[in-house]
């Protein structure tokens, strides 16, 4: 990927995504299907300027849905990146 | 709770308050907890969205809720402590939340008057004498007479003043008919088959446009006449307004009021089943009924403004001004009623705004002064009174109690209604120790304009 600002699509705010930044120090964003783990790790460091220790992804299929027809449709697939700052790192969202 | 007062003139305090941090926290933990109970985010279940999300996330609200509830927290305190007896906040200059966590407000609040009862036990009031005169009888019953009055045809006579005459017409200006040039809702001045138009006796008013019936007397049945008529400048068509106007007139029949006699079969009409004496007396209670209640509110109108008069004590400006405008308001919406458009009411803007803030001056003054007897002479207010009155108001608007009931504590009515009921019995006790002398009744008209403005004070009190 050339940009890096089309990398990361939105930060994933959940409980479980708050639980593992509590614990481990692990932010969890939505990027952008194509990109790889060292896309996000620069990602990650030139925009918010921390430093990052590991990258670890996950793909995930869209979810069925159907819209009042017997056959289904899909909403988008999307990759999750768990990004794990070094220690004294954090990042402000909300 | 640190609470410094600052007493200034006209009924004002300046307060500088400083919460302790203790319990600002409190009272942020408090909302934090009820915002996490309530608060729903996309990711979280309902109740497990952590407290550093929440804080971020609703911080404006939250900051905001929470020095309105210090701040009423910090009025309650100050008006117990200082017995200051808060009406209003007139003005907050500064709220910040220091550095340590304690929470300062420097404002400026409308505190009570210190009222000074004058000697309120034995009031002296006059009251005219109940008295119906005969002559006040026969004039009820010449108006009565007229309402009855039948309409005859007479023959053979031309007509005279009082009489009426039924008329075709058909009017026209500069040659040309009026039909053309006026609207429906108007077009009866325009032309007509069938029309009564009344000779107006010396001193009464026309029925029609003025100068025409005049114009018929002397005409007989089937007697034609053009009759001429130059209308006044501000004659409410405009388009006619300063014209000459010609009716061509046919006079079809001539009419005779007729005055039903005042005898027992007259009685019968009005009260059926009793004869002309009997419906006098009856007549005569009325009035006499009509003026004790009259008499009343000038009980209390007077009660009032001795009162007022008596006690001299500062007012506050603020609660003044709001008086003001609810009067102005209120004078306003009646000379709407009585036909008033909006130029004449901008044309008497400061006559209005005068007589209201004049009212408003006594009428608060004799709330505040009213408030004060009924505390100290422990009149209270039961909640059995208030449900009574509740229960009133639900009969006369002809609906559920539970509704209306409901509707008042909606709109947080309540306290108002156990005001007005404890003035009311404010007044009567004042209307009980009061000493009444009787004197002759003024001349008829004062007692009109008396009997009215009584009423408007006791709705403002």
């Amino acid at each position: 990927m050339k940009d890096l600002f089309q990398v990361i699509d939105t930060i994933q705010l959940s409980e479980k995504a708050t639980i593992l930044t509590e614990t481990e120090n692990v932010y969890v964003f939505k990027v952008d299907q194509r990109a790889n783990k060292l896309e996000i790790r620069q990602a990650v460091e030139k925009l918010f300027s921390k430093k990052v220790t590991a990258v670890r992804t996950a793909n995930y299929q869209g979810k069925k849905k159907r819209e009042r027809r017997a056959d289904f449709g899909r909403t988008k697939k999307w990759k999750k990146a768990f990004v794990k700052l070094a220690e004294g790192e954090t990042i402000e969202f909300v | 709770m640190n609470i410094a007062v600052e007493r200034l003139p006209d009924c004002k305090a300046k307060l500088n308050i400083e919460i302790p941090s203790d319990i600002v926290e409190k009272e942020r933990s408090g909302l934090v907890a009820a915002y996490t109970a309530q608060a729903k985010l996309p990711g979280y279940r309902p109740g497990k969205i952590p407290k550093a999300v929440i804080e971020k996330k609703f911080k404006n609200q939250i900051t905001e809720e929470l020095e309105d509830r210090l701040m009423r927290q910090a009025w309650g305190e100050a008006d117990k402590q200082e017995k200051l007896g808060i009406l209003g906040i007139s003005s907050v200059e500064s709220k910040t939340f220091e550095a340590d966590g304690s929470f300062a407000i420097a404002a400026e609040v409308i505190t009570q008057p210190e009222v000074a009862l004058p000697d309120y036990s034995d009031i002296p009031v006059e009251v005219p004498k109940i008295v119906v005169t005969d002559e006040q009888l026969d004039n009820v019953f010449e108006r009565m007479q007229q309402n009855f009055a039948t309409f005859e045809v007479v023959e053979g006579r031309a007509l005279k003043a009082g009489d009426i005459a039924v008329v075709e017409y058909e009017g026209s200006t500069d040659g040309a008919p009026l039909v053309d040039t006026l609207d429906e809702a108007n077009a009866q001045l325009g032309s007509s088959e069938e029309y009564w138009i009344k000779i107006p006796a010396e001193g009464e008013d026309a029925t029609f446009l003025p100068g025409f019936g005049e114009q018929l007397e002397g005409l007989e049945v089937g007697a034609e006449k053009d009759v001429e008529l130059t209308l006044s400048d501000d004659f409410q068509i405009e388009a006619l307004a300063g014209k000459t106007v010609v009716y061509k007139t046919k006079v079809k029949e001539v009419k005779e009021q007729v005055v039903p006699p005042l005898d027992d079969a007259f009685a019968e009409k009005i009260e059926p089943g009793k004869n002309i004496e009997e419906v006098r007396a009856s007549i005569k209670e009325q009035m006499e009924a009509e003026q004790t209640n009259q008499r009343q509110e000038v009980i209390t109108s007077q009660i009032l403004s001795h009162l007022t008069g008596m006690a001299e004590f500062e007012v506050p400006e603020h609660i003044i001004f709001n008086e003001t405008q609810r009067q102005v308001n209120e004078m306003v919406q009646r000379g709407y009623q009585q036909g008033m458009g909006e130029e004449q009411i901008a044309e008497n803007q400061q006559a209005i705004l005068d007589s209201a803030e004049g009212r408003a001056k006594s009428s608060v003054k004799a709330t505040f002064l009213l408030e004060k007897i009924g505390e100290k002479e422990g009149l209270i207010v039961s909640d059995d009174e208030v449900s009574q009155q509740v229960m009133m108001m639900a009969a006369q608007q002809q609906r559920p109690i539970k509704k209306v009931a409901r509707e008042l504590r909606d709109k947080n009515a309540f306290p108002e209604i156990r005001h007005d009921i404890l003035i009311s019995k404010v007044l009567e006790f004042l209307k009980g120790n009061a000493t009444i002398t009787e004197v002759d009744p003024p001349a008829p008209e004062k007692a009109e304009e008396a009997s009215e403005e009584p009423s408007e004070e006791t709705a403002e009190a």
